[in-house]
């Protein structure tokens, strides 16, 4: 009972609310959705703290075996102890967690963003292959959306942002809709299918 | 260059960084990445612990909001995963999470993703554009149609509209890559210009 049955109740239940408050207007209703929609951010709050700790499960298991690479999880064991510590005893706008957050953080996720573009300068000399129609549009509509936006593609003709900017109002907003609707469509069933019970992933495990 | 303890800090980790892609995994990177893992998941505990006090701690204590024990005893079930016996005990709480997401994507998706992309798309066919933007949509849409084999009637001359649809998807493939490969590397320019500019102390460029 409390292994499948009542998750997938509260599964079943909470989905049908939530859809239902959409549509009709029972105060009663409206109000329960309202109430569970409102519990999320605390919920999920110790949903956050439960992942970090698997975090901390899998890089102590890594140090106590003293597995290949296992100072680099001590590392992040004393960049997650200080930046906790200093989080919880003197809140988020102490220097030190300031620092750690703008000086480590933000340059590092910033970096790492910034270097998606020599994988994707790899992935586009693989991509923009003109070996047919299709790869040729391809090739032909990013070549004039990235000269679009950079001060080469002014200079080589005056013309050349309102060509990318065409291309992104006109043909690319209509295979973007496409996009849009047949993932919506897909997302909707997953949706339906997880309210209904009939995907139960997020109840797999635990025996 | 510079002489701010910070700058220094901040250049040497971007430097770490960008060594994987200078040269392949190393040590280096990796301590990098370990501190931003380290760093992030402590701002993640921080975030979480102050949500927790301040939406379901404070009102319990101070305004006597016993309601919150509900969503506080949910959250504290997720914890049972730690437990072989009772780790069955966490899925209830997976249960809500998960329900509560599905239902509100459900009828989200179904107004902005699927009835309000309709409603924009359908436009007086008065302009060139307008018509390409809903014959690229139409035969875009023709392209995954899969549960027919609609273009063998009128002699197989129907597959001329997937084809259409494809050209426009083909497009749209491009622009999309051509527009993230310029916000990447707006990024990148980005950082490169912070140790250009801030930490060197070369540049004069803002």
């Amino acid at each position: 009972m409390l292994k499948r049955t009542l998750p997938l109740a509260i599964t079943f239940i909470v989905g049908i609310l939530m859809v239902l408050d959409y549509f009709v207007k029972i105060p009663s209703l409206n109000t329960s959705a309202a109430s569970i929609r409102g519990w999320m951010p605390l919920v999920t709050s110790f949903a956050v703290i439960t992942g970090t700790l698997n975090l901390v499960a899998v890089h102590s298991d890594r140090i106590r075996h003293r597995r290949p690479g296992w100072y680099n999880s001590a590392a992040l064991f004393l960049f997650l102890a200080v930046t906790v510590i200093i989080g919880l005893s003197k809140g988020t706008t102490a220097p030190l967690y300031r620092f750690l957050y703008d000086k480590i953080l933000i340059p590092c996720g910033s970096t790492m963003a910034g270097m998606t573009a020599f994988f994707i300068a790899s992935a586009s000399y693989r991509a923009f292959r003109a070996t047919n129609a299709d790869s040729t549009l391809l090739l032909i509509s990013a070549a004039l959306v990235m000269l679009g936006r950079v001060p080469i593609g002014e200079f080589v003709s005056n013309e050349m942002p309102s060509v990318a900017q065409w291309i992104m109002d006109v043909p690319n907003m209509a295979g973007q809709r496409v996009f849009l609707v047949c993932s919506g469509i897909g997302f909707m069933s997953q949706c339906l299918r997880i309210i209904v019970g009939l995907n139960r992933a997020h109840l797999s495990g635990n025996e | 260059m510079s002489t701010s303890f910070d700058t220094w800090v901040a250049a040497l980790i971007t430097l770490a960084m960008f060594s994987l892609a200078i040269y392949k995994e190393n040590p280096v990177y990796r301590l990098a990445e370990h501190a931003f893992i380290g760093i992030g998941a402590g701002h993640a505990i921080v975030t979480g612990v102050q949500v927790i006090q301040t939406s379901g701690i404070n009102p319990l204590l101070k305004n006597a909001e016993y309601r919150l024990l509900i969503p506080m005893f949910f959250g504290i079930l997720l914890f049972a995963r730690y437990s072989k016996s009772y780790a069955y005990l966490s899925r209830l709480s997976m249960s809500l999470i998960v329900a509560t997401g599905a239902g509100l994507g459900l009828r989200g998706a179904v107004q902005a993703q699927f009835l309000n992309q309709i409603s924009a798309t359908f436009l007086p066919l008065n302009s060139i554009n307008n018509i390409l933007i809903v014959v690229g949509f139409v035969t875009g849409l023709t392209y995954f149609i899969f549960s027919t084999r609609y273009t063998r009637y009128l002699n197989g001359k129907l597959s001329v509209v997937p084809r259409i649809g494809r050209c426009f998807l083909m497009i749209a493939f491009g622009a999309s890559f051509g527009n993230a490969s310029m916000g990447f590397l707006s990024m990148l320019i980005g950082r490169v210009l912070f140790l250009v500019r801030d930490w060197l102390g070369l540049s004069s460029l803002r």
